[in-house]
């Protein structure tokens, strides 16, 4: 047997330890001594439940996914609280901040992003921060403790969540949102608005269409906004959630091929085939996530890979096309399911889009499809998302829905769908029992 | 009723009543417990069907809420006292006779009046206003059926007995489908002919009705060719020497002529009535040869053959056929007109038609002389008054200026509607007595009167078989409300006959009735009357509350009633013989034509009564046929395009029909057939009647009902849709609409030309205040709506552009009123209850995986978080219910370890803990 080969991660996050993961389920680590490192000083957590864990409705120890044990117990060396700084693609080393150096033979970049920055001149000024790691929980705590007006720049989803968990401590909570309604990427202007309406009982106030022009500071602390509508509104904590930016400087300095994210193959290697990326970083045929649903499906392909490509040659191994998902909101009592299509837009006139809705005001629960071409596009439901799944699914699987449509927003799908007929692919298996048939009653006769 | 809450004695009461649908007149059993109702029963003791009820029958309990009935009086629709109303009516009825004679004014009764009702009714303006015009709608059923036995037996004299049916070896039902309009007389056939194979029967129908699936043989003959049929039939049984030649010569007159006349018109009789009447020979033949052949021969005959413009002769020549080969007064034989009414005999008996005077008397001096003196009347009329068409007629020309309905609904029930409509507003003074609020007739009602209904009222009546019953009550009188011999005697006291209508029970009543069939009428003797009760006479008030069914004649002779007339052949005729008709058969008055190419056959169908005042309060009557329609023959509905469920328009030469095709293969080509039960009320236009000409037999004035030309009309409807809502209030403005009563409210089916979202009352509807729900998929143009107060269901809109694409009713439709569950409300619109089991607390929420689904993988084996999210797929994104699912694996016992623990401790049975842990 061959030597082991040395792989480092960058990033010692959701997507970096999930491919690690995908690797030992493969028995790939045979092959491999790995070294994990973290610019942050925690073992691998579940980050989506820091909006859980901002509202006070979990524990740190709770969303840990892989305590130190794991990285110990699987012989991986893990680096914390030492961000890589440069690779040297020659020597094949990355080197961190504190100047330590790794070796490699594959390197996997997984340094997920960070909150996108405003375009305004906040250096220098306290007060003024993104929602993306533990620590930003811990310092929103400690200023939920300290201080009043806190401002969230963003209505999506990490937005609102920030929004929601800060309200519950107790802080005056303002919203900003550019669009006519929050969740504009998620919702449309209904359910948005019952959405608004549940969020403002509970304490947040919210100004749609409304930027920040200047942000005024008070003895180095956030102290004042002022809005383009020209008001002036108090805030010292300004959460800025409008939007992600792929971490992407190494791959920069690198030399990398790289556009919004780390360009990838459907291998999820990088321009450099000993170099891979993954997760938010990266961004494969065109598209960047921020969803854990793709990380998750890059990171099995890409564990897998990393095992088999020793065994197999690299084109023969499976390639990852793209992820579908579809959105939640994590705010506790609230429930929203939303996929595909959103705003509608119609730029064919043969494949115009055609629009199911259900709407119960008074119980503030809505249902709504987009279709084209008798498949389902878009889904967004409200309230009861029961089912969201289920349609899903039918819209992930391209399946003509014109036999159901009637009955696809009232619940119950499931049986309505036990008594579809069976599908195109599936007749033709029907076909060929039928030629088999002769046969089947004498072999049970013969039983 | 107060009197029955007493806390000693236990509430509870039972009694003996008739079913008030149709003329088979069954006995019912009614009881209940204070005001509850239990659930009717079948009289054993009762011989017209003892112990059967029918479906209408048996819903009778569930017709009997108090809502929407009538309860207090009203003149211009300003309510008033009783008194002050029947004052109102009895001066309005005063001052039209003072200034243009008695016969300016008129009733209109019906079959559903009590004996004792129509007693009075008569009384009043045969006796004391002076004039002949009293009619019933029950003209409408069967006067030709009673001209005719009046013509052959020189008396209105029904000869059989149900029990005959099942006597014979031969039963031919003619233009009858009793087993849709007399229920149970068709079950004791059809139990007869199971229990006797051998018995046959026929069926003669233009229409393949339900009575033809146990028939023998069908003969589908051209609409209104029977008098040809039984002619032809006539000309058989004398050409191949089947006659009673001995009965004939001496129990007939008039038979040569006869006979003669037949045998010159069908000199081939089957060819030649194969010819007229459209039916195959062979057909013909095998008929012709099993009447000649079977001497126990009974023929049913009931509108299919009176409707008609020449409707006596045709119920002639069918007893002419009796008649030749001797069929009557005898067990299993004759010729059996079934009334459709329920006491359309009790009207004949006391005379209520406008050609009759009394007791089975007609205007000749003597009969006049006979009744004036027994009423001591101070004005008889010398007479025959107008009969219901012409009546009509001349309360539309201003002839009569003064008429009161009486329990019936002419302006659905008469032809030409229309017509109807504009008399009766015309008319100075119209009153009706009812018992339901929304009746049709009360638009055009000067003073209504609150009557009596069903389960109030108390009396007699008289089946088709002549058997008197007692209708008995058992719910109180509330409000105004009181039975219709009262009301009438009230007006005849105030108009000033008070002695003669002093009347304090329907016992008096009735006494009276069997004292004038006695009076002076010679039994057994020339002359004398066939209708004698005076045995009767002598019943005490609680001899009458115990009266026993019985069949007239009951006098000194025949004690007990008798259940076959004319055993001892002899007839009520001058000279003691039947007579025999000599017929020219006729086809109906109206032919098809270019312009109305079809033939329009009109009836009932099962579970409907008459204009639906009654029957439509129940829900589950309405489930059998809940809409108008218009059944085509398959190759005609071919021909013209027409889907099955489609709305088309009827056009006659009177007025419109609007309801849905049913396609059908039991009509012949060029026939067409709709049910007379909707009205005004119920629908858009469903008024068969406005179809229909008043075109009338010269003989009975009964009406061609069953033989309309008209023309089929395709609709210009592009939205369809439902309504249901707790009210009723009818969306006159759409260009259709049909209700039907739901359990708490009113469901509409509605169609429209132009979207039904666009018009006022859906808009209006749309307006109602409370929570509403809203469906659309704007691409197909479909549109539902549901409105809540609180969790109560008020009103639901549903609209389309095709009929196809409307959900199920019946299950929003039971939700209407009720208070609906949080999984329904969501289920609501799409018609039917979601299946799906409740998957339990939703866990996963990204994948929405339920508990219930979790606990079930769990019991599989599933034993980590891992081998679930394999399974399915729970906890496998965000990660977030991850401890849920791990503490729902450890509080959920898994089958794989029960086993296990089985093994290890044999004493524990692991069935029993599984029983446990479920
Ligand atoms: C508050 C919040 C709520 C969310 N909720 C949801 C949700 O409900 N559903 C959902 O699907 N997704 C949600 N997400 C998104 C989801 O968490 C991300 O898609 C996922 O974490 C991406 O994984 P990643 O490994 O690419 O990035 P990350 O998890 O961010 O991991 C990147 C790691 O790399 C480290 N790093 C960066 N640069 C370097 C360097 N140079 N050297 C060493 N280390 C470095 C970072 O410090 C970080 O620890 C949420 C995110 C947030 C912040
Ligand atoms: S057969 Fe006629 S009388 Fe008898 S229960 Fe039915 S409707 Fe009533």
């Amino acid at each position: 047997m061959q030597m082991k080969q040395k792989l480092v991660v960058v990033g010692n996050g959701m997507a970096g330890i999930k491919a690690i993961e995908a690797l030992i389920a493969h028995q790939g680590d045979r092959y491999y001594d790995i070294t994990v490192i973290g610019e942050e000083a925690h073992p691998n957590y579940n980050r989506i439940m820091l909006s859980p864990l901002l509202a006070d409705e979990t524990a740190f120890n709770d969303i840990v996914l892989n305590p130190l044990s794991w990285y110990r117990d699987q012989g991986i060396h893990l680096h914390l609280s030492d961000p890589v700084i440069t690779i040297d693609r020659k020597q094949k080393n990355v080197i961190c901040f504190s100047g330590i150096h790794f070796e490699y033979d594959q390197l996997i970049l997984a340094t997920g992003s960070k909150p996108a920055s405003l375009p305004l001149q906040t250096d220098g000024i306290d007060g003024v921060m993104g929602f993306r790691t533990l620590d930003d929980v811990h310092q929103m705590q400690h200023s939920a403790r300290d201080f009043r007006h806190a401002v969230i720049v963003g209505g999506g989803l990490l937005g609102l969540e920030a929004a929601a968990g800060l309200a519950k401590k107790g802080m005056h909570t303002t919203l900003l949102h550019r669009s006519g309604w929050i969740l504009n990427r998620q919702l449309d202007e209904v359910s948005a608005g019952y959405l608004q309406q549940e969020l403002e009982g509970r304490g947040i106030h919210f100004r749609l269409k409304t930027q920040i022009r200047d942000v005024i500071s008070l003895d180095g602390r956030v102290h004042q906004l002022e809005l383009d509508d020209d008001s002036l509104i108090h805030c010292d904590l300004l959460i800025t959630a409008a939007g992600i930016t792929p971490e992407i400087n190494l791959a920069k300095t690198s030399g990398l091929a790289y556009d919004r994210g780390i360009l990838v193959n459907d291998q999820m290697q990088t321009t450099d085939s000993d170099i891979y990326a993954l997760g938010e970083c990266c961004q494969h045929r065109g598209e960047c996530y921020g969803l854990v649903a793709p990380v998750w499906e890059q990171a099995e392909i890409l564990g897998q890979n990393l095992a088999l490509r020793f065994t197999q040659p690299m084109q023969s191994l499976i390639g990852y096309e793209g992820t579908r998902s579809a959105t939640r909101l994590k705010i506790s009592g609230i429930d929203l399911f939303s996929a595909g299509e959103v705003a509608i837009k119609d730029e064919n006139e043969n494949n115009s889009a055609e629009v199911l809705c259900w709407n119960d005001p008074a119980k503030q629960n809505y249902r709504r499809l987009i279709i084209r071409d008798n498949r389902i596009t878009g889904v967004l439901l409200y309230g009861d998302i029961r089912e969201g799944n289920t349609l899903f699914e039918l819209m992930q699987q391209n399946r003509d829905i014109s036999n159901f449509r009637q009955n696809l927003l009232f619940g119950g799908l499931e049986a309505a769908l036990k008594q579809q007929p069976i599908t195109a692919e599936s007749d033709v298996s029907g076909m060929s029992g039928v030629s088999n048939s002769d046969n089947a009653p004498i072999q049970e006769t013969a039983a | 009723m107060t009197e029955l809450k007493s806390d000693t004695a236990s509430d509870s009461w039972q009694t003996c009543t008739t079913c008030p649908y149709c003329g088979v007149g069954c006995g019912v059993e009614v009881s209940g417990e204070g005001d509850k109702v239990n659930p009717v029963k079948g009289s054993i003791s009762h011989p017209a069907n003892l112990g059967r009820l029918c479906v209408k029958g048996s819903a009778l309990h569930e017709t009997l809420g108090m809502e929407g009935r009538l309860m207090t009086a009203k003149i211009d629709n300003a309510v008033v006292t009783l008194d002050k109303a029947l004052n109102h009516v009895a001066d309005g009825f005063r001052q039209t006779i003072d200034q243009y004679g008695p016969d300016s004014v008129a009733f209109y009764v019906s079959g559903q009046l009590l004996t004792e009702d129509y007693y009075v009714a008569n009384k009043l303006m045969k006796g004391f206003i002076g004039s002949g015009n009293i009619d019933t709608n029950s003209r409408l059923c069967m006067s030709s059926a009673v001209a005719a036995y009046k013509r052959a037996f020189g008396s209105d004299s029904v000869p059989c007995s149900y029990e005959d049916i099942e006597l014979a070896d031969l039963v031919v039902l003619v233009g009858s489908n009793a087993a849709w309009t007399h229920p149970v007389a068709y079950q004791r056939l059809s139990q007869a002919k199971r229990h006797r194979p051998e018995m046959l029967t026929v069926v003669i129908d233009p229409r393949q009705t339900a009575t033809c699936d146990e028939a023998d043989l069908y003969l589908d003959i051209d609409p209104g060719t029977d008098a040809f049929l039984f002619n032809g039939l006539l000309a058989y049984l004398a050409n191949c020497h089947c006659l009673d030649h001995d009965f004939i010569k001496r129990h007939t007159e008039n038979s040569q002529e006869t006979l003669d006349r037949v045998c010159q018109d069908f000199p081939n009789p089957v060819q030649d009535t194969a010819r007229w009447t459209g039916v195959d020979e062979d057909k013909i033949a095998r008929f012709f040869d099993l009447f000649a052949s079977h001497r126990h021969t009974v023929t049913l005959y009931s509108q299919g053959v009176n409707q008609s413009t020449s409707g006596v002769d045709k119920c002639n020549s069918i007893i002419n056929c009796h008649l030749a080969t001797g069929r009557i007064g005898a067990p299993g034989m004759g010729p059996f007109s079934l009334t459709g009414q329920p006491n359309a005999m009790g009207g004949r008996e006391v005379g209520g038609l406008a050609n009759q005077l009394a007791a089975h008397m007609d205007f000749t001096p003597e009969a006049i002389d006979i009744v004036g003196r027994f009423w001591n009347s101070p004005n008889m009329a010398t007479q025959p008054g107008m009969k219901a068409v012409d009546l009509f007629k001349a309360v539309e020309s201003g002839q009569i200026k003064a008429i009161w309905i009486m329990a019936t609904n002419p302006a659905v029930s008469l032809p030409d509607a229309e017509q109807i409509e504009r008399a009766l507003k015309a008319c100075p003074l119209v009153v009706v007595s009812e018992c339901f609020a929304d009746a049709e007739t009360l638009d055009y009602a000067n003073v209504v009167l609150p009557a009596a209904g069903w389960s109030e009222k108390d009396g007699t009546v008289t089946n088709s078989e002549r058997r008197i019953s007692r209708q008995r009550q058992f719910k109180p009188l509330l409000g105004d409300i009181k039975p219709d011999w009262w009301l009438i005697s009230q007006v005849a006291q105030k108009m000033g006959y008070t002695d003669a209508f002093s009347y304090a029970s329907p016992a008096e009543i009735f006494r009276e009735h069997a004292t004038l069939s006695g009076f002076e009428n010679l039994t057994g003797q020339p002359g004398s009357r066939d209708f004698d009760i005076s045995l009767l006479a002598r019943l005490t008030d609680d001899g009458y509350d115990a009266l026993k069914p019985i069949q007239w004649p009951v006098n000194s002779s025949n004690p007990l009633g008798t259940p076959r007339l004319f055993v001892d052949q002899q007839f009520f005729t001058p000279s003691g013989r039947a007579r025999f008709v000599s017929i020219t058969a006729q086809k109906p008055a109206l032919a098809p034509d270019q312009e109305y190419p079809f033939i329009l056959n009109t009836g009932r169908v099962r579970d409907q009564w008459h204009t639906m005042t009654r029957t439509a309060r129940s829900k589950r009557l309405m489930a059998h046929i809940s809409e108008p329609y218009v059944e085509v023959e398959t190759s005609d509905a071919d021909r013209l395009g027409l889907e099955q469920d489609q709305l088309i328009r009827l056009q006659g030469r009177q007025g419109e029909f609007l309801g849905r095709v049913k396609i059908t293969d039991q009509l012949k080509q060029g026939s067409l057939f709709a049910p007379i039960h909707w009205n005004n009320r119920y629908t858009k236009a469903g008024k068969v009647d406005t179809l229909v000409n008043p075109l009338t037999d010269p003989i009975s004035g009964q009406p061609e009902s069953k033989h309309a030309p008209v023309r089929v009309e395709l609709t210009d409807m592009n939205s369809f849709g439902f309504i249901m809502q707790c009210g009723a209030e009818l969306p006159h403005e759409l260009d259709y609409w049909s209700r039907i009563p739901l359990e708490n409210g009113t469901c509409f089916e509605v169609a429209h030309g132009t979207a039904l979202e666009s018009t006022q009352v859906w808009q209006d509807l749309s307006k109602s205040t409370g929570e509403w729900i809203r469906y659309t998929d704007a691409a197909q143009g479909i549109s539902r709506a549901a409105c809540f107060i609180g969790d109560i269901l008020k009103v639901v809109l549903i609209s389309a552009p095709q009929q196809s694409d409307l959900p199920d009713r019946d299950w929003i439709g039971s939700l209407i009123g009720q208070s609906v569950s949080e999984e329904d409300r969501l289920a609501l619109l799409s018609g039917s209850q979601s299946q799906g089991a409740s998957q339990g607390k939703t866990v996963c929420a990204c994948f929405q995986v339920g508990e219930n689904a979790i606990r079930e993988a769990i019991m599989g084996g599933c034993s980590t978080p891992e081998a679930l999210g394999k399974a399915l797929k729970c906890g496998t994104n965000c990660g977030s219910c991850i401890p849920e699912l791990k503490a729902l694996i450890a509080e959920t016992p898994c089958e794989v370890q029960q086993k296990d623990t089985g093994k290890h401790n044999s004493s524990l049975q692991p069935k029993a803990e599984m029983e446990t842990a479920e």
